[in-house]
């Protein structure tokens, strides 16, 4: 009899235990450093978080019987972290091609001609990209294990992109991991499908957003005449971008513009004012020369992390000319000047595909003088309010979705390890990376054997 | 930092003062005060203050000696191609009137420095030649330095490109695999894109009219494409028009009458000399180059003589470049008109100031030096029309953006940076720092494709260069 | 002895020499001449007769039934040697049927562009009128092609050296193969593609790698040539092993006719050098746009330079302005000998004005002057022109003043004694259209 009962409940047990790893449990964080970004660091605190959700923040908290616990003697524990831009092909599976990446991504077969801006080219606004993700589970893995639980993800060819999405890294992507399935819509300069088709110059490329957005005005105006009473007037012509357009400026969602050069960003300033829409500059490298003209918060810029360096296998008599030097030298100081010109950013992982990587370049700015704090600001809450996430993400805060992330160190720092993540609620421990081979040893083996 | 210093130093030398005194040079006024030996100019808050002999400045003046130097209004290029970020032709559709040079003014390219220490203090920037009708030009002041909306020339009258002949036709062009032939393929499709472009943009401005006077309630559609048109229709915007052959030239002329507007000026327009009368009669502008030929068949009756021919025949001509290169040695393409066809040293002065100030409707503020004008200035170390005179100092505004002087001292503080910075930018050997492979820096912008050559290359060339080396037959 | 009687003495031997011929003597005089083997020449006078120049000098007695030309202000220089074009071989850029410059294949040193020089070109008399004299017709220019990739021939041709009178083709070629077009593999890790109008990068390691495996071929032929030479001289060459590409290389190989390497940046000049010397090639560098980088190797082997014109655009963003404009003078001051060409047609007759603009920054104007006359004349072995020197060909200009401004008139021309015509279709044009607006 009793041994039924401990059989039926060891396998209860057991199921439950299993079961235990897919349903977001109870978790009590104990004993570790609190960076609630939102707040001031707690040296010894603790985190209550059920149900996905954070529930409770402080130092004095006591664990619910409940709750499994998780100690964090010596450990930080910090909101996820955010890569605030990057492109999707960072997490697609190699077959993630759909309509909404793969339609403007290749030179394109089909043989419709472009006479013009009307005719909408490379534009994929009337698409989101959630609609359609597939995304590569060692992908999601390499980011989740790099602390990493959510990313924004964008479609960055073509001119005018899909309706971008912020994904959690959870494993076994699904609609569920979509936090916010509509984020923003990119602008891209790189011109139209191919070299004969409209536009394929950079003035072309302006000229087009011009034309689409005043459109776009027009567009909006002549519906919402039309739909009060059609009678009697001419029917609005329907179009699929403009329409697209129409719904994310109705949402609120920002344009994102990628820029490098001070000239660039002063230029875009310029043009994107007259759309109608909030935006955000990308990438902005050259944003240390520019602060002055992105004003006291203004404008919130997507810093990007992969900073220009030699090339890896360049001709040695290529001499970088002093232009390209200095901006090697000072791109990393972006961030530093933002933060003291109070212009608000994340940062950006584009053309990044390890976290080492993205850690090693928030390190970089930090050498050429951003604070600590701003750093980890801009992975977590400031690019959450960037993208209109900041009720959800970002922060150690009651109410917001369980995003966690525990590290044994700064996230910057090389030999930091992640040790733990939370994605909405869900722990998943983080394994420590393999560690090299051993080199072999170079003396020749003795006849002992040993060395 | 010693980057700070050497801003600092560059600012401190080219504040621009009160007062600027240059005396005792050779002056070429390019005016009706002639060339005045042993002359004076005083600047005063960037203009012109007074030109003659013997001047009196304050004593807080900046007093530049003259002694030897010859004076001259600033050169201004009526065809240039400079400082354009991501392609000169919107080269897609056979009008791109919607493109606009201004928006893609790139304050970067080392060629505008270059171009001043050849004496160039005004660009007039223009879209390519790939379309009938192009892209919106823009007119510049060779602010190096300056952000880009500072390089624009305020006051300029705005302009547009027109092209004919082989480039707009695409004759030397080698079609991609796939790629399929553009509308026009004959000159006679050409004048066709001109003349539909201008029935539709009338059309346009019709729908705009009736709707300005209450005849129709619904707002027209702002259509950006055919509002420069309707611009030009009501003289608001100048047409440079790069044209080779006689009867295209013609052709143009009398479309443009049929309509109703003007050509400011037709550019290149190499066998201008055949149709002089014509485009006398027309009132049109020349602006021509000085003695290229033979790379195109309609550049192949190209004679050096055509600026001369045209100037005798009573048309407002200037002498251009197309090319980065060539826009530093415009005074010695000017000089060419001397030996091609007897013009005499101050109309062919006048052909690289005062006639292209005119051509584009500046010249109330530069193009010679007489008082009241912008203070667009270069001194030369010879009379200016040598192929000895090299240019040691050029102002504009007032302001000096080349100095000879400064040019050395530049480049030796500029080596020492970028030797600094190449030992500090040297990757450290640190295995548990990955070296991320980054970004490649912002490509070359400007003109990067006309930088490879050690030639002398325009962008007229352009268009004849693919089929030359890409020959799929 | 009385000076004097010197001069009356050798005044007599030099009428008494003249006389003797039939032919008519031309003398112009009180000009300013530039002899370039030797100082200039105030207030001068020039004799000439048949082909030849006779005397040159100042106060030189005039022989009787002489035709004179007064040349009052005016400079008389000799000949303008264009080493550098493709006079005769191209007519209009933009249309290859009148394009005689590629040929197929990347090694051809059976192909003699003096075969195809082009009698009818406008070029010969447009070009002559602004004082060119001879001009070089060269095979395969990458130079042009530089941007566009790797392609384009390697070993072009043999280069023509051509002089400016002559009622044929055949007529026209003064030297058949004056040297062997050879562009230095270089390493491009950027070019251009006119398909998406952008530029495309590849990685240096394996571009190095097609580089060396081209000099490694044009090693071959070399030494493939060499082995062809000896058999010749073996007699062991017969009609059933004659071969046309390797009988191209026998001259070059054996050193008697030179290699005109094209090789822009320092690492392909030196490679080039150093190649040449490993082979006993005689170099001539052509181009050499960084030269001035490797000046150093240049001087040390005596290796003469072909620059291009001196207003190009400087190599990179950072070079000085006056990078081009200084070259020539740069290159001059370290005792390499320079030559100035244009590399093109269209723009042959500014040969001068590089030449001038050379002198404006920093040249000596006589220096200037023999960068396009006397210097490519040494280079090519052209002994019998390039200096206005009693004995040699009277080949000369006569400019109405300063021989490099762009603005003075040609007065007149001579080819082997003979007055050129000044006549071309340009200025014949002009005439015509002139009648139009009297």
């Amino acid at each position: 009899m009793n041994l039924r009962k401990t059989s039926f409940f060891s396998l209860l047990f057991i199921s439950f235990l299993t079961l235990r790893s897919e349903d977001p449990q109870t978790y009590f964080i104990k004993n570790i450093k609190v960076v609630p970004v939102s707040g001031p660091v707690i040296e010894q605190g603790s985190v209550l978080i059920s149900d996905g959700l954070i529930l409770s923040v402080g130092a004095d908290l006591k664990a619910p019987a409940n709750a499994q616990i998780v100690n964090g003697e010596k450990l930080t524990l910090y909101p996820g972290f955010f890569d605030a831009y990057n492109d999707v092909s960072a997490l697609a599976g190699s077959s993630g091609a759909t309509p909404a990446t793969a339609g403007i991504a290749a030179r394109s077969t089909t043989t419709q001609v472009i006479t013009g801006p009307s005719d909408r080219p490379s534009s994929n606004a009337s698409l989101a990209l959630a609609d359609d993700l597939r995304l590569d589970e060692k992908k999601l893995e390499a980011w989740r294990n790099g602390g990493f639980t959510h990313m924004h993800l964008v479609t960055k060819n073509g001119l005018i992109s899909s309706r971008s999405a912020v994904v959690s890294t959870a494993p076994n992507y699904s609609d569920a991991s979509l936090i916010k399935p509509e984020t923003a819509i990119a602008l891209g300069f790189s011109g139209g499908r191919d070299f004969a088709s409209f536009p394929n110059s950079l003035m072309g490329s302006i000229s087009y957003f011009r034309q689409t957005f005043i459109d776009l005005a027009y567009f909006e105006k002549q519906k919402e005449t039309y739909l009060k009473n059609p009678n009697g007037l001419v029917r609005p012509k329907y179009d699929k971008v403009l329409e697209g357009l129409a719904y994310a400026k109705a949402q609120g969602l920002p344009l994102i513009i990628p820029v490098t050069t001070k000239a660039q960003i002063a230029r875009t300033l310029d043009l994107a004012s007259g759309f109608g829409f909030s935006f955000l500059l990308q990438g902005v490298q050259e944003g240390y020369k520019a602060s002055d003209l992105l004003g006291t918060g203004r404008i919130g810029a997507l810093v990007a992390l992969k900073w220009p360096v030699e090339e890896a296998n360049a001709d040695p008599e290529d001499e970088p000319n002093l232009r390209t030097l200095r901006f090697r030298d000072q791109a990393p100081s972006t961030p530093s000047v933002f933060e003291k010109a109070r212009v608000p950013f994340g940062f950006s992982g584009d053309g990044i595909t390890s976290t080492k990587d993205f850690m090693a370049g928030i390190k970089l700015a930090i050498d050429k003088g951003l604070s600590k704090d701003a750093a980890v600001q801009a992975l977590t809450l400031a690019p959450a309010k960037l993208l209109g996430l900041q009720s959800v993400v970002g922060s150690i805060e009651k109410g917001k979705i369980a995003n966690l992330v525990i590290t044994d160190g700064e996230p910057w720092e090389s030999k930091t390890k992640i040790k733990m993540v939370f994605i909405d609620g869900v722990k998943f421990d983080i394994p420590e990376p393999p560690t090299p081979p051993e080199r072999p040893n170079s003396r020749p083996n003795t006849p002992s054997g040993k060395e | 930092m010693k980057r700070t210093l050497f801003v600092s130093l560059v600012l401190a030398t080219s504040l621009i003062p009160q007062e600027i005194l240059i005396k005792n040079a050779t002056v070429y006024t390019v005016s009706r005060a002639g060339t005045i030996q042993k002359g004076s100019v005083l600047i005063r808050d960037g203009k012109i203050a007074a030109v003659g002999k013997d001047l009196k400045a304050s004593s807080i003046a900046q007093v530049i000696d003259g002694e030897g130097l010859f004076l001259t209004p600033g050169i201004i290029d009526a065809h240039s191609h400079l400082a354009v970020e991501g392609g000169v032709n919107e080269s897609s559709l056979s009008v791109s009137s919607i493109a606009r040079i201004q928006d893609v003014i790139n304050p970067d390219d080392k060629d505008i420095y270059r171009n001043l220490a050849g004496g160039l203090t005004i660009a007039n920037v223009l879209h390519g030649s790939a379309n009938a009708i192009g892209g919106q030009t823009q007119v510049i002041k060779l602010r190096y330095g300056a952000p880009a909306k500072d390089l624009i020339f305020k006051g300029a009258p705005t302009g547009i490109k027109f092209a004919l002949g082989e480039n707009p036709k695409r004759s030397n062009v080698t079609l991609q695999p796939g790629q399929a032939r553009r509308y026009p393929a004959t000159r006679m499709g050409v004048m066709d894109v001109i003349r539909q472009a201008f029935t539709d943009a009338k059309e346009y401005q019709a729908d705009w009219d009736n709707y300005r006077k209450g005849k129709t309630k619904v707002t027209p559609v702002r259509n950006l494409t055919l509002e420069p048109l309707v611009e030009i229709l009501e003289g608001k915007r100048l047409v440079h028009a790069h044209s080779y052959r006689e009867d295209e030239i013609v052709a143009l002329l009398r479309t443009a009458e049929e309509f109703g507007f003007k050509i400011a000026t037709l550019q290149h327009i190499l066998e201008g000399y055949k149709v002089a009368p014509e485009i006398q009669k027309h009132g049109a502008g020349a602006s021509s180059f000085s003695d290229w030929w033979g790379y195109k068949v309609e550049a192949y009756d190209a004679i050096p003589h055509n600026a001369s021919l045209m100037h005798q025949a009573g048309i407002l001509v200037s002498i251009n470049s197309d090319s980065n290169s060539e826009a530093r040695h415009l005074n010695q393409e000017a000089a060419k008109s001397m030996k091609y066809g007897n013009t005499s040293y101050d109309d062919a002065l006048a052909m690289i100031t005062i006639n292209p100030a005119k051509q584009l409707g500046i010249d109330k503020m530069v193009g010679s030096i007489e008082v009241g004008k912008d203070a667009d200035l270069v001194l030369y170390n010879r009379d200016p029309l040598s192929v000895y005179a090299v240019p040691q100092k050029v102002l504009i505004d007032g302001k000096m953006y080349f100095d000879i002087a400064m040019d050395t001292q530049m480049n030796e503080s500029k080596s020492k940076e970028k030797d600094e910075l190449t030992t500090k930018l040297k990757p450290k050997a640190d295995p548990n720092r990955p070296n991320p492979m980054g970004a490649r820096p912002n490509p070359r912008i400007g003109s990067d494709f006309f930088d490879t050559f050690g030639q002398e290359w325009k962008e007229d060339l352009f268009c004849h260069i693919h089929s030359e080396y890409h020959t799929h037959d | 002895m009385n000076k004097n009687y010197l001069k009356t003495f050798f005044t007599l031997l030099i009428t008494t020499l003249l006389v003797a011929s039939d032919e008519p003597i031309t003398v112009i005089r009180g000009a300013r001449i530039y002899p370039l083997d030797g100082p200039v020449i105030e207030n001068g006078v020039m004799i000439i007769q048949g082909t030849r120049i006779k005397a040159i000098g100042a106060g030189l007695a005039i022989p009787e039934k002489a035709r004179i030309i007064e040349a009052k202000g005016f400079e008389i220089v000799p000949g303008f040697i264009n080493v550098g074009s493709q006079t005769g071989i191209s007519e209009i850029g933009s249309v290859s049927a009148t394009q005689d410059v590629n040929e197929l294949g990347s090694f051809s040193p059976h192909i003699y562009t003096a075969t195809a020089i082009h009698a009818g070109s406008e070029h010969f008399a447009v070009t002559r009128a602004d004082g060119i004299t001879m001009g070089g017709a060269l095979p395969g220019l990458t130079w042009s092609t530089r941007a566009f990739g790797s392609g384009g021939p390697v070993i072009s041709g043999h280069a023509a050296i051509t002089q400016f009178s002559g009622w044929t083709g055949e007529q026209l070629v003064y030297r058949k193969a004056a040297g062997l077009v050879i562009n230095w593999p270089e390493a491009t890790t950027s070019t251009f593609d006119f398909g998406t109008m952008s530029r495309k990068n590849r990685p240096y390691s394996e571009v190095k790698a097609e580089v060396d495996k081209k000099i490694n071929a044009i090693q071959d032929w070399i030494d493939q040539g060499l082995h062809y030479a000896s058999l010749k001289a073996n007699s062991l060459v017969t009609t059933n092993n004659r071969d046309l590409k390797l009988e191209g290389l026998i001259d070059v190989v054996e050193g008697r006719e030179p290699v005109l390497i094209f090789a822009s940046s320092p690492s392909e000049i030196k490679g080039a050098v150093e190649f040449s010397l490993k082979n006993k090639l005689k170099m001539i560098l052509m181009g050499g746009y960084e030269a001035e980088k490797v000046k150093d190797l240049l001087k040390k082997h005596n290796i003469p330079v072909v620059l291009g014109p001196t207003w190009s655009l400087p190599p990179n963003e950072d070079a000085p302005y006056d990078y081009s404009m200084k070259m020539p003078s740069n290159l001059y001051n370290s005792g390499i000998k320079c030559a100035i060409a244009t590399f093109s047609d269209e723009f042959a007759r500014r040969i001068g004005q590089h030449a001038g603009t050379a002198s404006a920054y920093g040249l000596p104007k006589e220096e200037a002057l023999k960068m396009i006359t006397k210097n490519p004349a040494e280079m090519f072995g052209l002994s019998d022109v390039g200096t206005l020197t009693p004995g040699k060909a009277a080949n000369f200009v006569i400019f109405e003043g300063d021989s490099l401004e762009t603005r003075t008139k040609i007065n007149a021309v001579y080819i082997q004694g003979q007055e050129m015509s000044l006549e071309n279709k340009q200025n014949k044009l002009y005439e015509k259209y002139l009648n139009r607006i009297k």
